[in-house]
């Protein structure tokens, strides 16, 4: 470090020569904590490029360890939230009884039709709410595996075949209505006469669809009963989701490349009924190629001339040469068009529109369509290493396009919504996106617009639940 | 040397740690030196030393085993260098020669009393512009053209910032020989 300068070095040639000399092989020794600063970017670099190769067993088990707590966590949150475990239809609480089962026939509900006072062995499974405090005394099974939930209103009842009820059960109606810690609110008691009116249904049990009927099949001990469900009430309420998104952009001019971005979104919906506003941000890495003009001069071989280096005259007036093969090499100017990986980042507003296709306890397909907008925020343009082999770069030119400030889609996707309890949903995103103008500019060049295919993954937290009507 | 630089560079491509410090070790000392020759300060060499490897691990793939690695990964810091400075260096003026003093000779009775350590130190505080074209020069050997070319300047500009670069050195230097 503090080791006298050479002189000889000095007398041999110039300044320049002798500092060249004296610099250029100056060695210190960098601090011992360069190289874990150094690993550390190395593999931040190397995750950002989703290369997990180096990481190490214990970022693997911290991670997993985490991904499962953060899992356990959400789900016992949701299921020791929701102590109602039915109504999976985010409609109003107030005016429905809300069963739950496996399929349209729901086994037996019919904790709403027993009377406490019945027999034991009337074996009636009941749907709600057995185990709690409540409903404690009135039932004496447990029906936790029914998880359909097809919605009634107690005033459609419709008898459809089979015995007619008694007295009892009625009462039993009301008794339950009154104890259990569900939804139900039947108006009043409902008179025997009142049942055993009711026109029998003939159609079987119907699809459920939104907005058509819902039959739910009750059985007991005096027979079968179907209840229907009329028409529901248009539902109001709010969503969020979040999710990513992988994304395939495809160009077709000036070259034809399809390149994979990457999306987390994060959306607001407001859902009345069928319909749909859906609106919120993404933030987004898109890459594009970045291309440079290089030139540099290399020495390069150019070819070979023999040198003689010593001749002999032989007896008969002979010259034999002798020579010797020399290379020849010159500064020669070479080109080069390097390819960089360009990211940029990008914010992104959709506003879309959507109608529920289809529907059912456990899942929707929704079709949205609308415009969005993406400004980009910032950019990522590595230059090419510069690094030539005996090369030396004289020059180097960038001629990437330029990327258009704000950019106008049309994007269109298909929101499929399966339902994994009252709050929360997974969701499948697959999309389209239609973009109106090109995404860069450049000179002398002709860009088109491109287009993009994504398949968004998330999840969806409902909330603000209510009706139209009260 | 070669079978060995060959070796040690397919461990580092294959991602294994121990390789790649090992590479590190190699060359740490020695390219500390040229960021130390650049970088304004030790805080600032040691940023163009860690970009300088993490390009250096990022672009290895890209060396063809047709030169010398030595070479290349040296090449590949003084790049680095370049870079970190190269938005500052746009601003640099160009100054007219005939103004700048005579700094062609810096004698030996002027470099007499002093180390390396001691070199290093003016040149570390010479202007940025003035250092880094004085290392290109004079240290990497590089030409006014190319200079220029790399530094997004004009030749004259880059001949004009070694002239003033050499007048500081001489000045300090015999400024401290007093």
């Amino acid at each position: 470090m503090s080791e006298k300068i050479d002189f000889k070095a000095f007398e041999d040639g110039g300044a320049d020569q002798f500092l060249r000399g004296t610099m250029s092989g100056h060695r210190v020794e960098p601090k011992p904590g360069i190289w874990k600063d150094i690993s550390r970017k190395l593999l931040w670099k190397e995750f950002l490029r989703f290369d997990f190769t180096n990481l190490s067993p214990k970022i693997w088990i911290t991670a997993t360890i985490g991904l499962l707590a953060i899992v356990s966590g959400l789900y016992v949150g949701f299921h020791v939230d929701s102590p109602d475990k039915t109504a999976s239809h985010p409609v109003g609480k107030s005016a429905q009884v809300s069963f739950t089962a496996a399929s349209p026939h729901v086994k037996p509900t019919a904790g709403a039709l027993l009377n406490p006072s019945q027999d034991r062995n009337k074996k009636m499974t009941a749907s709600h709410q057995a185990d709690s405090p409540e409903a404690g005394g009135l039932h004496e099974t447990k029906e936790s595996d029914v998880s359909n939930k097809p919605i009634v209103q107690a005033a459609n009842f419709q008898r459809v075949h089979g015995a007619e009820f008694a007295k009892e059960d009625l009462q039993g109606i009301h008794s339950f209505n009154e104890k259990s810690v569900s939804t139900i609110q039947v108006p009043q008691p409902v008179s025997l006469a009142e049942i055993n009116s009711l026109v029998p249904i003939e159609t079987a049990l119907l699809p459920v669809f939104p907005g058509s009927d819902t039959i739910i099949t009750f059985s007991n001990p005096t027979g079968v009963v179907k209840v229907r469900k009329t028409k529901p009430e248009a539902a109001q309420f709010f969503s969020i989701n979040l999710g990513l998104v992988p994304e395939l952009a495809v160009y077709s001019e000036p070259a034809a490349l399809t390149k994979a971005n990457y999306w987390v979104n994060a959306g607001i919906t407001y859902h009345i009924s069928r319909f749909s506003v859906a609106s919120g941000i993404g933030l987004g890495y898109v890459f594009d190629e970045g291309k440079y003009h290089v030139e540099y001069i290399s020495n390069d071989s150019v070819g070979y001339y023999n040198n003689v280096t010593s001749y002999s005259i032989g007896n008969n007036n002979e010259i034999t040469y002798n020579t010797q093969t020399v290379n020849v090499y010159d500064s020669l100017y070479h080109l080069d068009n390097p390819y960089m990986k360009n990211r940029y980042s990008y914010l992104q507003v959709p506003l879309l529109l959507g109608y529920q296709l289809f529907v059912s306890n456990k899942v929707s397909l929704t079709f949205q369509a609308g415009p969005a907008i993406s400004v980009l925020l910032g950019s990522h343009t590595p230059e090419p290493d510069m690094v030539y082999s005996n090369g030396r770069v004289v020059s180097m030119e960038n001629q990437t396009p330029s990327r258009v400030q704000t950019n106008w889609q049309i994007w269109t996707n298909l929101y499929f919504e399966m339902r994994l309890n009252k709050k929360l949903s997974l969701y499948l995103d697959p999309s389209f996106k239609y973009y109106l103008n090109p995404v860069a500019t450049g000179e002398n060049v002709k860009f088109k617009a491109p287009w993009a295919i994504g398949l968004g993954v998330g999840l969806q937290f409902n909330f603000g639940q209510k009706t139209t009507s009260p | 040397m070669i079978d060995q630089d060959h070796d040690l560079i397919s461990r580092c491509l294959r991602k294994e740690v121990a390789a790649e410090y090992q590479l590190y070790r190699r060359f740490a000392a020695k390219m500390y030196g040229i960021c130390l020759r650049y970088g304004g300060d030790e805080m600032e060499a040691e940023d163009i030393l860690q970009l300088g490897f993490v390009r250096l691990f990022q672009c290895l793939h890209q060396f063809k085993f047709e030169g010398s690695f030595d070479g290349w990964v040296h090449r590949i810091f003084v790049t680095t260098a370049i870079n970190y400075y190269r938005k500052n260096l746009k601003f640099i003026r160009e100054v007219d020669l005939t103004e700048a003093v005579d700094a062609e000779a810096i004698q030996e009775d002027v470099l007499s009393a002093i180390t390396t350590r001691e070199l290093l130190e003016i040149i570390q505080n010479l202007p940025i512009g003035y250092r880094t074209v004085f290392n290109m020069y004079v240290i990497e050997n590089y030409r006014h053209q190319e200079i220029a070319n790399l530094l997004g300047i004009s030749v004259g500009t880059s001949k004009s910032q070694l002239h003033l670069a050499k007048s500081s050195i001489k000045r300090i230097l015999e400024s401290r020989n007093k």
